[in-house]
């Protein structure tokens, strides 16, 4: 069963003269067993949804199903839900806090009241995921690198073993292998668990090459919710969004509009260097 | 949430309480601090009164975020009213039963008491907190101060560190009201278990903002070095504070406001007759 948001509708700092309207009356869907894009201009709610999706924030109006029951509906299965729907917030580096890595990961997995044997297969198997090293993990958080950092984070989450793992932009601020890493990993995971994972990001390119589905937000709510092929095919509607498609696929648009012919929309830089390589004879692209 | 708490409680605004300059605000709080301590007479009190509440009209700011500031004070306010009317043992006898007897006199000082302690809530709230950024008070008291730098205070890294200090205030809670989400997502729980149990939930938000107010701190002294600071020497303002008729007119306001207190205490009941020709 999926997460799904009902006319939810979120306000910050209500009553007071700060107050701001951050969701009004937002409708989507996470399915399972894919990854979900989650693109949208700066401030239209991204994060907002993200700890929504978990029970952090309850929504003001509306409400949030995980498995078809009402996530604010219990307040003593609050911390289930934590366990249940993990969530990575951004630079979630500036959360560890234990003196090593290993206890780190093992923090959430302890929290669940896990026995001690199982806490530790969870901690190596979140580790061997994100690429800790057994060096690595007996450092402290405060003296392997940003990117490693990273890495920890997000291990801690993926030790409690969540059915949905929802990331708040998982590659920012990170070198552009440290990106692919990170991403393609969290692919091999969602792929290996069958689990469904959420990932907010700016980058087209990201989510072209990631995910199954993606939801489009715009400042007025959810603009399009859907495969690669159907966002992508008004890129007029995107730009006025202050988004874009890949950069790929904008060079095949123009490339079709001088007359080349590509068979299929292309999104990714490999699939398109595919097609190139096929149309002048070089078979497939060897 | 933490951010729902209002520090600093500066409600911005463009009233014309919000736009006298900083440094008169101070002097006009702290003449009107020294008015409601000289004030003795009934009508010195209700001229206090009177003022505070045409301050607090002009402010614009709703009687709700007024009565919600006087909330923390509640409690010493009904203390001192009690105590008063039990305790003061002149006047006359007005009412005896077992061993409670209360006084008139007792009645009267609990209501001054009472006023004098809501007058100078409201007054030093309305005029600094409500309607002064915290960015602009420090300013302010920065420009009163400025004659001690000739002596060798140094005024000047005061003021610095106060405005880092106010600055840094909703950065941090920010930054905490982050860490606890991520901490809670992972399963934390902050209000329930054992005292250990609990202070280690705490920890796993202490080691976290104070590694991040130490990185701040450090980013900060690069940028301020990057940008050519070099202490208060030579410095200039980007927004110079100037002095205002207006603002004059209100410390006028205010000097007459404590003359007219201290007259009223002398001639409680004639001065008001003089006044109103009887």
């Amino acid at each position: 069963m999926p997460i799904i948001f009902e006319n939810v509708s979120y306000v910050y700092g209500q009553n007071t003269p700060f107050e701001h309207k951050a969701l009004d009356k937002i409708n989507l869907t996470v399915n399972e067993n894919e990854i979900t894009g989650l693109i949208g201009q700066t401030g239209c709610g991204k994060s907002t949804i993200a700890q929504l999706c978990n029970g952090l924030y309850k929504p003001n109006e509306g409400r949030v199903t995980v498995d078809g029951v009402d996530i604010n509906a219990d307040k003593k299965k609050k911390k289930e839900n934590f366990f249940k729907v993990g969530l990575v917030f951004q630079y979630p580096e500036y959360q560890l806090f234990e003196d090593t890595v290993e206890h780190d990961i093992a923090y959430g997995p302890k929290n669940m009241g896990l026995p001690d044997d199982e806490i530790k297969r969870r901690v190596m198997d979140a580790a061997r995921f994100v690429g800790l090293s057994e060096e690595e993990l007996q450092k402290s958080p405060f003296d392997i690198s940003g990117g490693q950092r990273r890495r920890a984070a997000i291990a801690g989450i993926i030790a409690m073993e969540p059915q949905y793992l929802i990331l708040d932009e998982p590659a920012a601020g990170l070198d552009p292998q440290g990106r692919d890493d990170i991403l393609s990993k969290l692919k091999k995971y969602q792929r290996e668990k069958g689990i469904s994972v959420v990932i907010i990001s700016h980058s087209m390119e990201d989510m072209a090459k990631y995910c199954d589905r993606i939801i489009v937000l715009s400042r007025d709510g959810v603009y399009k919710c859907g495969t690669k092929a159907e966002i992508f095919e008004d890129p007029a509607a995107l730009r006025d969004m202050g988004l874009s498609v890949p950069q790929i696929t904008k060079m095949v648009y123009r490339a079709k509009s001088l007359g080349v012919n590509f068979d299929r929309p292309l999104y990714t830089v490999d699939a398109t260097f595919e097609d190139i390589m096929k149309m002048l004879g070089g078979g497939d692209g060897k | 949430m933490i951010r729902d708490i209002t520090l600093g409680q500066y409600f911005p605004g463009n009233s014309v309480i919000h736009k006298i300059d900083a440094r008169a605000k101070i002097i006009i709080t702290l003449i009107l601090i020294v008015a409601v301590f000289v004030a003795s007479s009934g009508p010195a009190f209700a001229l206090l009164f009177i003022l505070s509440l045409i301050i607090f009209l002009l402010s614009r700011i709703s009687f709700k975020t007024l009565v919600k500031g006087l909330k923390p004070i509640v409690f010493i306010l009904i203390f001192t009213t009690i105590f008063q009317i039990f305790f003061t043992r002149t006047g006359d006898l007005l009412l005896e039963w077992y061993f409670i007897k209360i006084y008139s006199n007792g009645i009267i000082f609990a209501v001054k008491m009472f006023i004098r302690i809501i007058v100078l809530i409201t007054t030093t709230s309305v005029m600094l907190s409500y309607t002064t950024s915290p960015i602009v008070l420090t300013d302010g008291i920065e420009g009163l101060m400025l004659p001690l730098a000739k002596i060798g205070v140094p005024v000047h890294d005061f003021a610095l560190v106060m405005s880092i200090a106010l600055r840094f205030i909703p950065t941090l809670l920010e930054e905490t009201e982050k860490i606890m989400s991520a901490q809670k997502a992972r399963g934390t729980d902050f209000s329930t278990g054992s005292l250990m149990k609990r202070a280690r939930a705490l920890l796993a938000i202490f080691v976290p903002l104070l590694a991040s107010a130490v990185r701040h701190a450090f980013e900060l002294a690069d940028a301020m070095i990057c940008r050519g600071y070099r202490g208060g020497k030579g410095r200039t303002k980007l927004n110079k504070m100037k002095f205002r008729f207006s603002d004059f007119v209100w410390l006028f306001l205010s000097a007459a406001a404590l003359a007219g207190v201290i007259v009223l205490n002398m001639y409680p009941f004639d001065a008001i007759r003089g006044m109103m020709g009887l």
